[in-house]
């Protein structure tokens, strides 16, 4: 009978799965996180076509959801209530995140510019829907705005970040090879 | 994407007794750095307390909470290890924003690009230090992380 070596016994430990891929996956993204916020400060018209951006697609949305719109340069106001649109009101934000993730995760060029464009293009409409909610939560109900403020630009923005990336991951391990 | 429907739903539940204990964990963040800069620091009366701060520790608990694929023991290690590391990162970056305050208060403002770099910087931590921390902690027991691509052989054992 052979005798195992107490070194070599399976434990929860060398059972686990190795932690060196990820960490290098970390490291990746964190470089990536750190240059998409650096491109956003140091490059001004990134956050200003941004924060037009939002405007132009935020305002059809409001008008279509309620009456007496106005815009005075970069504040709305609808429903009773007015909201500046500053660079946290945009999806950049977001866009830096699921940005760094796609682009960190090991996959081919192609894959990556349609999970770009695609999560781009969500996070865009998450943003539009989420500042309609706010408006909404404002008027009605403004004693609840600072949670749902923190929850809807927090904890669902990274929501709809991870599920956005979890969902491209499947997609490219449906497109790597076996 | 069991994994997800978890993490959404602690990080709901989590979201009101972060959103209270907010306030309780500022004035112990900036506790924190006036003890160690020797400088009392006390909340803006002003302003509200930010909640993005303990927010996000509540967020990081939900991913570790969700990670049911990790033992127990690890998920628990984890969350303790996460609160540690995010409240270090934030009286980091308190440490830093005070540390540049004083240099400007002693030298003059910094050129406007240096401020942009260190704003840029330090707002990595508000909406990426949680994923991150969990990443480091816990994402080795997610079947979706790159495990598969990134993958290094494992030494072969031998049965014979």
């Amino acid at each position: 009978m052979l005798a195992v070596p107490a070194s070599s016994r399976p434990t929860p430990d060398n059972l686990a799965p190795p932690r060196g891929p990820h960490v290098v996956f970390l490291v990746r993204l964190v470089s990536f996180w750190c240059l998409g916020f650096l491109i956003v400060a140091l490059v001004p018209s990134v956050e200003r076509v941004a924060i037009r951006g939002t405007l132009a697609t935020l305002l059809p949305v409001l008008r279509a959801a309620f009456a007496d719109v106005r815009q005075v340069v970069n504040q709305v106001s609808a429903n009773g209530v007015t909201l500046e649109i500053v660079s946290d009101c945009t999806p950049l934000v977001g866009i830096v995140l699921l940005s760094g993730a796609i682009l960190a995760y090991p996959s081919s060029a192609p894959l990556k510019l349609v999970g770009l464009a695609a999560g781009w293009a969500v996070l865009w409409i998450y943003d539009i829907a989420r500042i309609t909610a706010l408006i909404v939560v404002l008027a009605r109900w403004p004693g609840a705005f600072d949670l749902t403020h923190i929850y809807l630009w927090q904890t669902c923005t990274i929501a709809v970040v991870v599920g956005l990336f979890l969902l491209w991951t499947r997609l490219v391990s449906r497109g790597a090879p076996a | 994407m069991m994994w997800f429907l978890r993490f959404l739903l602690w990080a709901t539940l989590l979201a009101y007794p972060c959103l209270r204990l907010a306030g309780t964990y500022q004035r112990l963040l900036l506790g924190t750095v006036s003890v160690i800069v020797g400088v009392e620091l006390l909340p803006d009366a002003r302003s509200a307390p930010d909640l993005a701060a303990a927010n996000m520790v509540g967020l990081y608990v939900a991913m570790c909470l969700a990670t049911t694929s990790a033992p127990r023991h690890d998920r628990w290690r984890a969350v303790l290890i996460g609160i540690t590391v995010l409240t270090g990162l934030e009286c980091a970056t308190a440490l830093a924003s005070f540390g540049l305050s004083s240099l400007e208060a002693r030298r003059g403002p910094w050129p406007a690009t240096a401020r942009a770099v260190f704003e840029a910087l330090s707002s990595v931590p508000r909406l990426g230090a949680g994923p991150a921390v969990w990443l480091f902690t816990l994402g080795r027991w997610t079947p979706w992380m790159p495990t598969a691509r990134f993958k290094r052989i494992a030494p072969t054992q031998s049965a014979a």
